[in-house]
This record gives structure tokens, sequence and C-alpha cells, in this order.
């Protein structure tokens, strides 16, 4: 009966929803028809905010990854929330996941040579990797999110490849306090300098360049340190190893 | 400015020494009786004058002090007087609580009596409520609920009316009342009068009133000779003043009342009668005297319904005297409780001989409940029975006529069970009450003694309020009233009983030489003396009457609100039901509601 | 010029520096927090100050918008964030009395908590305003389950579920908004609304109304409150009713008047507060556990607020954001000294903690707390209470009003009973409360008293109500 009631209301919802996304245009064919209002100077523009990233982007940012002048500086505020939200994740996992005592080892058997040697040897190449991907986001797709992850995931190998192994705790929690302090910190200075949270008060400069688009590398830089160490940490916590 | 001083030493003063009796526990009695005393006072100076203001808190406090005002306060502040008065020396010293909450709760009164719109008249009332709750709470917890219940069932029954007030005039001012058509008025007079009703323990709602008043005695002399007031002044505020008589005659009228006051008159009369009838078959000595108090109200509330200016003016003047009289008798009770520690009319008797003042206060009070001609309680009541017999209701008079035999029966039952009769052995060392006990006896007994000899000095004042709610008027001179069927004259009554009074104390005294006082023993005992009998019978007083009444006396409406409140505890049971603990469950209920939602948007859209 | 943004910025700044002070002193943990608590209560102040004159549009990154995001702080917002915050620095004091390991992580999610829920009510832009949803609601998980016993892993997990079901349908309805008008900015959304095709506009609402209608505890989305909140370490029930749910309710009321100004549908809302005013308050009356009986009472409270914001009116909407103050103050209060007869009781029945309240320490702001929930004036609950059936009346809502009652008069029932159980004479001797415990609940019995007695200040900001109705910051 509960199992009937529960397939008529989840295919009712998907209907519905269906029917409401099917109302959706897609794709930018009409995107000139938007013409959106500025609250603040209560004027209406001929632009709609999506055109207006792709023909200003790269003025108004100095970045040439049209995405990450959206998610870091157009809508960094967003970023800063989201990363808060992986950070209470990782704090949140390591609330609950918190041990009293040393839990006794399980005995697990170790991974085979091969494994082992092996992942020592990537694992310097995938945090490089990582590292490109987010020191990069600013001029090719990707950024601090991939990157970390990326970098978390080389963790993640040594994790699988020696069961004896912890990452440092304190030094990964230090990490992680850090970036993003720094990210936070970035917003203060642009209020104090520009007083806009978040401003992009360093130059531009030449755009493609590695030293380009102001606070955006720097920005992804911490989130890229700030993902990989708490997607580290929350791995290390659901191991259950506890400093 | 002068409102100020009104508000001032009316509402400020009290709340100031609620704070400071609570801050200084030690002195907290005597600070309540000082801060008591000031407005008990000042309201002498402030008779006849007429003034009104507006207080913003943030809210507007339209308030204003007319002679309806001193009238009801008159009453109020000196009952508070009183009854801090008596607490000085009942109340264990060093105890905060009561003294703070008894200024609170008279703060609270004199502001819903200077109140001049509905959010502030709810304001004080529902202050006026809880402080009374606590003090309930205080010393019988067990029944503080129900009080609190029907306390708030009061407060949000004048809450619909007021809102209904709301909806056709936007205002809460009493003034801003005019477009209303007559069926709002019907709903907003009906859950006024019901809301105030409650305060006055009219019939159906009159089930808290036993409980609340066994608390502690001088508080429940103020509720029931102080606060109950409130609910007379509420609905005579309601019906005469707010609404005003031509609206009452809009409703249609039988033999000139109006067709709305009519039921209330007859419900009164019915108050009346059942609260006289439960009140003669209680034992506890306070629950006969809330009994009681619910029997006097309703009297009060067959005059506030006829509505003709004997049938209201009889009722403010019975209100008037019931407020002295059941203060003095709680306070007598309290007197007897505080010395013999007992509360049962069975276990009580001949304590007339230990204690002859307080005897001598209740049985004036208790002349004045039952209408005997030397206290003004007779004026009061003859003229309620002239209005109904003036109308010619047949329904009402009898009923009222009935209830005022039973109070002669429960009035003896007091007289006889607790003061006269044989003395218990264990009570041959109880003392005379304590002097502030008695003096604030005294303090309530005089205007009863007086308005008795000059009821046309308390009759002006209702003259005045009467004109001023443009119900008619009275015709009186200093000595008595008239009605279109007789009336009362005091001067012949006085002058009649006087002489009557001369010749019987002649003959009583001639005749003492030759009597001779005999022992209580010799009387029953044929001079035989065992040591100790107990000739007291108290105990199933009026069995007979009792058996006569089983039938009817079968239903009570406690029992149907226990039923009640049962049916609806086991039907919370069941919504309970509804918290599954299911998180599946939980789901489920939100894609539900997502597309409730959505039909309904759908569909308003 | 003050910026809001602080409010949210300081509380972070400072969650990302409590690892490293912890790595210097443990001990300072608390007073820190409750020192940032402090210096955002002050700042939340200033801010509230500067947005009664004008709306504040603090602009974050430099970009005007809908092009970036904007903090929208009208004279309302900054009266609710300065409720939130106040409420939060005096939690914090009780939150000292916490001693449950490991509690670096308990302050930073605390400290995170309170940024979610000013970010709600700062923000001026919808998908800013569901990722500081979904800031409040992880944080508020995580909390939930930090006793790590059964019945707080319960709780959690049902709050999970359904807070992340709610957070799902408010993307869905972000989805839709800006799929079809291509922004994101609240006032622009409401501007062109009329763009919108009318049944995707509907998908959107429900599913908008839906999801922040999970966090604000209405019918039938509060399920997961009794849980969470029994399950939940003391004073953070205490933030839970007093400051994510004020923020959820505050997020709907954005919804419907800012962005939607949905006036046919507003009835339909009263009917929900209804519901949820009835359910919670009936089944509050048969609970046995305090801090069930509070939270299902906390429901009833939210209904009301509900109710309030449906009927709509001037005036309903006025004492509805009066009651969301009295009910952060009152409802906090209550759970704090719960938290205390709890630990002193050693028992959640209320029928084994007889006398508790006789310690005027505790009886007396317990009594005052009780009364304002109750509606009692001279306290601040009466305020709320009053302008909500009014406005209720002006309406015309006769039958819900009277039905509202009744169920109030439950609500009566069953704290008269708490009362008279906590202050009944009895034999038992409890522990003394220690100053964390009545400090806290002085302060907000001090708040009650006051703003109950002279309710000027406040009256003075909710006159900005009509214009957030019509529309406005």
């Amino acid at each position: 009966m509960k199992r009937a009631v529960a397939a008529i209301l989840a295919i009712l919802i998907f209907i519905v929803l269906g029917l409401a996304f099917a109302k959706i245009p897609f794709g930018n064919v009409n995107l000139e028809d938007y013409h959106y209002y500025n609250p603040i100077q209560d004027k209406q523009t001929s632009d709609s905010v999506p055109a207006h990233y792709l023909k200003e982007g790269k003025n108004e940012t100095g970045s040439t990854n049209i995405v990450t002048a959206v998610v870091v500086d157009y809508r960094g505020f967003d970023t800063l929330g989201e990363v808060t939200v992986l950070f209470l994740a990782s704090t949140g996992v390591g609330s609950v996941m918190y041990i009293f005592e040393k839990e006794k080892r399980r005995k697990v058997r170790r991974a085979n040579a091969v494994v082992e040697t092996a992942s020592k040897l990537l694992f310097g190449f995938i945090i490089l990797f990582g590292a490109y991907i987010f020191v990069h986001g600013h001029l090719t797709p990707g950024g601090g999110f991939p990157g970390g992850a990326v970098i978390a995931s080389s963790f993640l190998l040594l994790y699988l490849a020696y069961p004896k192994f912890h990452a440092e705790h304190k030094s990964l929690n230090v990490a992680e306090s850090l970036a993003g302090l720094t990210f936070v910190g970035v917003g203060l200075i642009g209020l104090l300098v520009a007083s806009y949270f978040l401003y992009n008060f360093l130059p531009f400069g030449l755009p493609t360049y590695l030293f380009s688009a102001g606070v955006i590398p720097i920005i992804y830089v911490a989130v890229g340190v700030k993902v990989g160490s708490e997607l580290t940490g929350i791995v290390d916590a659901m191991m259950g190893v506890r400093e | 400015m002068e409102i100020w001083s009104a508000f001032g030493i009316f509402v400020l003063v009290p709340l100031i020494g609620a704070l400071l009796s609570y801050l200084a526990r030690k002195y907290a009695v005597y600070l309540g009786l000082i801060f008591a005393l000031v407005p008990a006072i000042a309201l002498y100076p402030f008779y006849g004058k007429e003034m009104s203001t507006v207080v913003n808190i943030g809210v507007k406090l339209n308030l204003a002090f007319d002679v309806t005002t001193w009238f009801f306060m008159l009453m109020l502040d000196t009952v508070a007087l009183a009854s801090m008065l008596f607490a000085t020396s009942y109340v264990r010293k060093g105890e905060g609580g009561f003294s703070t909450l008894m200024l609170l709760g008279l703060a609270g009164a004199n502001g819903v009596l200077m109140a001049r719109d509905f959010l502030t008249l709810y304001i004080f009332w529902e202050m006026m409520s809880w402080s009374a709750y606590i003090l309930v709470l205080r010393s019988s917890g067990e029944y503080a609920r129900r009080y609190m219940l029907f306390a708030v069932l009061s407060a949000y029954l004048l809450i619909m009316g007021i809102g209904i007030y709301y909806y056709y005039t936007g205002s809460f001012l009493y003034s801003a009342a005019s477009g209303i058509p007559l069926s709002g008025w019907a709903w907003i007079l009906l859950f006024l009068i019901l809301g105030f009703a409650v305060k006055m323990a009219v019939f159906p709602l009159h089930v808290w009133a036993p409980y609340a008043y066994r608390s502690e005695q001088p508080f429940v002399a103020f509720l029931s000779g102080g606060l109950s007031k409130l609910g007379t002044f509420g609905i005579f505020m309601a019906m005469y003043s707010i609404a005003g008589v031509a609206i009452l005659q809009g409703f249609g009228t039988f033999r000139s009342i109006s067709l709305f006051g009519y039921p209330f008159a007859v419900l009164g009369a019915f108050t009346a009668f059942i609260g006289t009838i439960l009140a003669i078959f209680q034992d506890d000595l306070r629950k006969l005297l809330a009994y009681s108090s619910i029997g006097q109200l309703g009297y009060v509330m067959v005059g506030l319904g006829l509505g003709t200016p004997l049938a209201v003016g009889g009722a403010l003047f019975h209100a008037f005297n019931h407020a002295f009289f059941k203060a003095i008798l709680f306070l007598g009770a309290g007197a007897v409780i505080y010395r013999t520690g007992k509360y049962r009319i069975s276990e009580l008797g001949g304590l007339g001989y230990r204690m002859p003042f307080t005897f001598l206060f209740v049985l004036f009070a208790i002349f004045a409940l039952a209408g005997i001609p030397i206290t003004s309680g007779f004026i009061s009541k003859w003229m309620l029975y002239e209005a109904a017999i003036e109308k010619k209701f047949v329904l009402i008079a009898p009923l009222m006529l009935i209830a005022s035999v039973g109070a002669f029966l429960y009035c003896f039952r007091i007289l006889y069970g607790v003061f006269l009769g044989q003395l218990d052995k264990e009570h041959e060392n109880v003392k005379e009450a304590p002097a502030p006990m008695l003096a604030a006896m005294a303090l309530l007994m005089l205007p009863l003694l007086i308005f008795a000899i000059f009821p046309g000095w308390i009759l002006k004042w209702i003259n005045e309020i009467l004109t001023g709610a443009n119900i008619g008027t009275l015709k009186y001179d200093t000595y008595a009233y008239y009605s279109s069927i007789g009336g009362a004259d005091m001067l012949v009554f006085w002058i009649t009983f006087m002489l009557l009074f001369m010749i019987s104390m002649y003959l009583f005294t001639r005749k003492r030489k030759v009597t001779k006082v005999v022992d209580q023993y010799d009387n029953y005992l044929a001079g035989e003396t065992p040591p100790y009998v107990q000739l007291h019978a108290a105990h199933n007083f009026y069995k007979p009457l009792r058996d006569t009444w089983a039938p009817l006396l079968r239903y009570s409406v406690d029992r149907a609100y226990e039923k009640f409140v049962k049916f609806f505890i086991e039907g919370f049971e069941e919504i309970k039901k509804m918290y599954t603990e299911n998180p599946q469950d939980y789901a489920a209920y939100l894609g539900i509601a997502f597309l409730i939602f959505l039909l309904v948007g759908w569909w308003l859209l | 010029m003050i910026h809001p943004v602080l409010l949210i910025a300081i509380p972070l700044f400072f969650a990302f520096l409590l690892p490293l002070i912890s790595l210097w002193s443990k001990k300072s943990l608390p007073y820190v927090t409750t020192a940032v608590m402090g210096l955002n209560t002050i700042i939340a102040i200033l801010v509230f100050l500067e947005a009664m004159k004008a709306p504040i549009f603090d602009i974050i990154g430099g970009f005007q918008p809908p092009l970036g995001i904007v903090l929208m702080v009208g004279p309302l917002g900054g009266f609710l964030a300065m409720i939130i915050n106040t409420a939060a620095l005096i939690i914090s004091i009780y939150s000292m009395e916490m001693k449950k390991e490991p509690l670096l992580k308990y302050y930073m999610l605390t400290l995170l908590l309170l940024m979610g829920t000013n970010g709600m009510v700062l923000t001026g832009d919808i998908f800013n305003l569901f990722v500081f949803l979904e800031v409040t609601s992880i944080a508020s998980y995580g909390l939930a389950s930090y006793n790590k016993d059964l019945k707080g892993f319960e709780g959690a997990l049902k709050y999970v579920i359904l807070g992340s079901i709610g957070s799902t349908f408010v993307l869905i309805g972000i989805a839709l908004i800006y799929s079809q008008l291509r922004t994101l900015n609240m006032l622009d959304i409401a501007r062109r609304l009329g763009e919108m095709d009318p049944y995707t506009k509907i998908v959107a609402f429900a599913s908008l109304f839906l999801g922040f209608g999970v966090e604000a505890e209405m019918f039938p989305l509060n399920t997961w409150v009794p849980e969470t909140y029994d399950g939940a370490p003391h004073p953070v029930t205490a933030m839970f009713s007093s400051m994510s749910a004020k923020s959820g309710i505050f997020a709907l009321a954005r919804v419907i008047f800012t962005i939607f100004a949905f006036a046919n549908y507003l009835w339909f809302v009263v009917i929900m507060g209804l519901l949820t005013v009835f359910f919670g308050e009936i089944v509050a009356y048969v609970q046995k556990d305090i801090k069930r009986m509070l939270a299902y009472s906390s429901i009833g409270q939210m209904g009301m607020i509900i109710m309030g914001l449906g009927i709509g009116t001037t005036i309903a909407v006025e004492g509805a954001f009066f009651q969301m103050f009295s009910h952060a103050m009152g409802k906090a209060l209550l759970f704090i000294a719960a938290g205390y007869m709890i630990y002193a009781a050693q028992t959640e029945k209320m029928s084994e903690m007889k006398g508790i309240g006789r310690n005027p320490l505790i009886g007396i702001p317990l009594l005052i707390g009780i009364l304002s929930i109750m509606g009692m004036p001279p306290f601040i609950g009466f305020y709320g209470k009053f302008y909500i059936l009014m406005g209720g009346f002006s309406q015309g809502y006769y039958a819900i009003i009277a039905l509202f009652l009744a169920a109030s008069i439950v609500e009566i029932a069953y704290y008269a009973r708490f009362i008279k159980i906590v202050f009944q004479p009895s034999t038992k001797n409890y522990p003394a409360p220690r100053s964390t415990v009545y400090v806290p609940l002085i302060l907000f019995a001090i708040i009650i008293v006051l703003f109950g007695v002279y309710p000027q200040p406040v009256f003075e900001v909710l006159k900005h109500v009509a214009a957030f109705l019509a529309g406005g910051a």
C-alpha cells in the first residue's frame, strides 16, 4: 500500500516538474530578449545577464575563462558560501566521527608491492596535476574545486595503498584554516580598499597570462588547498584515525 | 496633567510597589500595605473629576477617569487595602510574592477601569489575570490550572469580541463605535459579555470559582470582592457605555426590556439559583462562600440584563455591597482558618465565644448577604426584586426569591456551624483574631452600615453613572429610593426598627433578671456531667434537603467539563500518531504537500 | 557606512581561525566565540540603525546587481539580524556549559550557523539565499548530531533527509526562475515576474514555499522538529528555535512578499499556519518529555507567525515580526531553562521535575518566559499574538481565529501543567545553577520584560512593514 502511494507520488512529482522544465528555452537563442533591471540605480538595460557576462566578462574581471569569472568574481560570494559548505561538511564529519579512545586497529592486509610502489610514484604527479588545475583556473577549464578534489584523490590513493598511513591531522587543519583565512582575508582587504567585499583589487594584467585576473588566482589557490585538505580530512575522519 | 496623576497613582504606584516589595522581601507585607493605601486614600479627591489622556508606550493607551471608574475603584481599592491590612498578620513574613502579585493585580484592575480602548483593556485585564493565577498557584496548585484556563477563555472571548469590533470600526477606541450593523453588535456583545461573565462566574462558566477560592484568604477576598467586579464593570461598559441603550433596544423589546439583555437576565437568575443551591450543601467553608459568591453575582447579572434604571442601579449597588460583605466573609473565614487551621464547617463550632469581634463582623456581613434591612444589602436586593417584579417577570423574580431563601439556609450553616453551638475541646485556647485582621473587617463594615442609613449618598453616584450612560434616572432622596411599585424608605424603617429595638431591649433586660444562664450540658444532658460530649452536630447538615434535591444534584457542570476535556485528550492522542517517527512517511508528507501547494497555486492563478 | 557583509565575514573568519587558536590554547575557545558574537551583535546594531534610515544595498565584488550579488538590508532584515545575533550572543554564554568533545568543532559549527542565518536574513540574491540555506542546514545537521548518541543521530538523520529534500526543491525553484528570467536578484525577479510562464511560475513558487517551509517548521514539513530538537545538545536547541527557524521564516516572507507578491495565495498560507498551530499545540499537550513539549510548542508558535504573514495586512505582519522577536527570546529562554532542568533532574520526564523552579534564579525567568510565550501582557509575547489576531479579524477570518484561539487554550493548558509541576513544593534537592545558566536566563528575561513594558522601539521598526509588504527591502 505504502509503496504504491509512494510510487504514484513520485510519478506525479516527476510529471509536474517535467511539465515545468518543458517550458524552459535551452541554449542562448533568445538571450537578447531579456533586459535585466538594476534595482539600485532603478534602470532597465538592453542587455541580459548572461549576455553581459559573455560580452564584458573579460574586461571586467581580467579572467580568460568566463566560467571562472562568473564563479570567482561575479558570484564570488556564493563560492565563499560553497567553500564554507564543504568546510562545514568536513567539520561536521569530524565532529560526528570523533572517537574518544583509539579504536583497536583492524587487521588489514597490506596491498601488494606494485600498488605500493606505483602509488608512491604517482603521488607527486597527481598533486602536481591538481595544483596545475587550480593555478590555471582563470585560464583553462578547471579551478579550485576540481583541483582540490584531485589532490585529495592522491591522498586517497595513499590511504588505499598503505593501511597504516594517515595524513597528519594538525597540518591538514592548519592548511585548511590558512586557506579559508586567505579567502576571507582577500574579501576583507577588498572591503578596506574599495569598500566592496571580495573586490578584485589587484591589477588585471594581460589576459591569457598566468599572472592576470587580479585576485582570482589567489582565491583559486586558496580554494584548491582548502578543498584538497578538507576532502583528505573527510577521508581521514571516515577512516577513524585520530591524532 | 491631572490624568497623569490619576494614572500615576492608580496604576504606576501599585506597579512600583510590586517591584519594591519583590526587592525588599523582608518588609514586603508592609510595603504592600503602604502602596495599597495610597490609591485607596487618593481616590477621594478624585471624585467627580472627568479627564482623559493617551499614554504612548508604542501602542497607544487611551485612559480616562470618570464617575464609573471612580465608583468601581472605590470598591476595588478599598477591598485591596483591607486585604493587604489583613495579610500583614496572615502571610508569612519575608515572603515577597504575595504583596507583589496583589499589587500587580490591583494595578491591572485599576488599569482595566481606566482603559478607554480595547487594547488597553486587554493588556490590563490579562495582567490582572495572570497575577491572580500565580496567587492561586501559590497555595492551591492543583486547581490553579483550572483558574488559568477559564481566565484565558475569558480573555479569548474578549479577543473575539474586540476583533469583530475592530473589523467593523478599524479602531480599538470605545468611542469609535459607529456604523456597526445590528448583527455585528450581537456578536460583539455576546462575546464581550461572555468573556466578562467568566470573571463574574456566571452559570455555565462558573466552575473555576469554587477551586480558585480555596487559596490564601486575603487574596480570595480581593478576588471575590474586588476582581470579580471587573466583570460587572465590563458588562456594564459593553452594554450601556459602548453599545448603548438605543442599540440594545434595537434588538427588539419584551415588556420594554431589550431582547438581547433578557436572556442574560434569565441566565443571571439561574446562576443565583444554582449558586445558592450548591452553596447550601458545602461543608468546606471556603467552597460555600465561593458558591455563595457565584449566586450573589447572579443577581448583579440579572440587573445588568434587565437594563431599566432601577435594575442597573440595583445591580451596581449590589455589586458594591457584595464587594464589601463577601470580602468580610472571606476575611472572617480567613481569621478562623488562621486561628484554628480548619476549614470544614463540621469540625468547627462555638468560636463565637472565643472570637467575638470576628463573629460580629461576619454576622453583619451575613445580614448584608441575606438582605436583612439593617445593612445596605437589603436595599440593593430590594431594588433588584422590584426591577423584576415591576415588569412581571414570572421566571426571574421567583428564582431570585428562592435563591434568597437559600441564602438564609447557608448563612445559618455558617453561623451555627462555625460560631455558635458547642466549642470544640481543642479550640478551647483559640484567641481572637489579631488586630490588623479585625481592623480590616471593621473597615469593610463601615460602608455597609452607612449606606443602610443614607442610601441616598451612594444612589447619587449610581445616578450619575446611569445618566452618564443614558439609561435613565433613579428617584431617590437621602434616606430612600422610590419606584413605580414602592421603593424603600430607610427613614421609616430605621425609626420603626429603633422603636422595636428599644422595646425588645427593654423587655430583654427586664427579663434578664429572672433568667438563669444554664450550662450547655445541663440543657442537653439533664444535669448529668460526663467529662466531654460532642454535642455539636454539623455533619450532614441539611440532609433532608439534600435528599430532596438529589435527582437534580446528580447533574454537575464540573463533570461535564471533565468529560469534555477527556474526550479531547483522547483525540489528541490520535492526532499524535501523525508523527510516526518514520522518515519515509515524513518524506511522503513533503511530496504530498508539494502537490497540494501546486494544485492550490494553479487553481488560484 | 557600515557594511552588513561584516556580519557574515566575521563569524566566517573566526570559524577559520579557531583551529589555529586551538593549537595555542584550547581553553580560550568559548571566550573567543562569545567575543566574536558580541562583536557581531554590535555590528548588527549599527547595521540596524543604518538600515532604519534607508535600506542598505551592500554590493559584493563591485558589480552592480543583478550581475553580482547584493546584500539587501531593510529595517526588518536589520531588525531580524539584530535579534539573531543578540540571541546567539546570549546563548553562547550558556554554550560554555558544553563539556563534550570535540569542542573545537562545536564552536566552529556555532559560528558557521550564525554566519548562515545572518546570510539568509541579509542577502538580496536568491541563489545566495540558497547557499546560506545550505550553510545553515548543514551546520544544523552537524550540531544536531553533536551528542553522538542514538537520539541525536536519529534526529539529525531525519533532519538531513527532510532538509535535503527541502533544499533540492529550493534549488529546483531557483533553476526554474533563472532559466526563464536569466536573473537571480530578488528585486529584479519581482520586477520581471510577469514575463514568466504562469505554470512554471507556480511550480517555482511551490518549490520555494516548500523548501523554506521545511526550515520555517511549517505543517506538514515540520516532522523533523521534535526529534531533532530533542536529540540536539541544549544550547543548540535554543539556537535552532531562535536562529535558524527565524531565518527560515524570514526567507519564507521574502518569497511570499518580496519575490512573488502572490496575494491570491495568502489565504492558503493562513490555513497552513493554522494547521501548523493546531498540530503543534495539540501534540505538545500529550508530550511527557520537556524538550519535546517545547519543540512542539515551538512549531505552534511558528505556525502563528506563518498565519500572521499569510493574513498579509500591515497589522498582522507587524504582529508576525513582533512574534519572531518574542519567540526568539522566549523560546531560547525556555530551552536554556529546560537544559538546566534536565541536567538537574537527571531526566527528561516532566513529572520528575517537581519543585525545580522554586529556586528564584530559575523560577522567575522561567515564569516570565512562559507567560510571554502564552501571550500575556506586559511581556513581548503579547503584542505579536494580539496584532496577528487583530489582523486576522480585519480580514474577516473569524472562524480561523476562533480555531486558533482554541488551539491556544490547549497551549495554556500544557504550560499551566508544566508550571504546576515545576513550582510545587518538593523535598528533592537540585544542584544550584551556575552563572553560565542563570546569566543568560536573566538577560533574556530582562529583554522580555523591558520591551514588553515599553514596546515603542519595536513598533518604531515595524512601521516599515508596509514598505516591506509593498515589495521593498
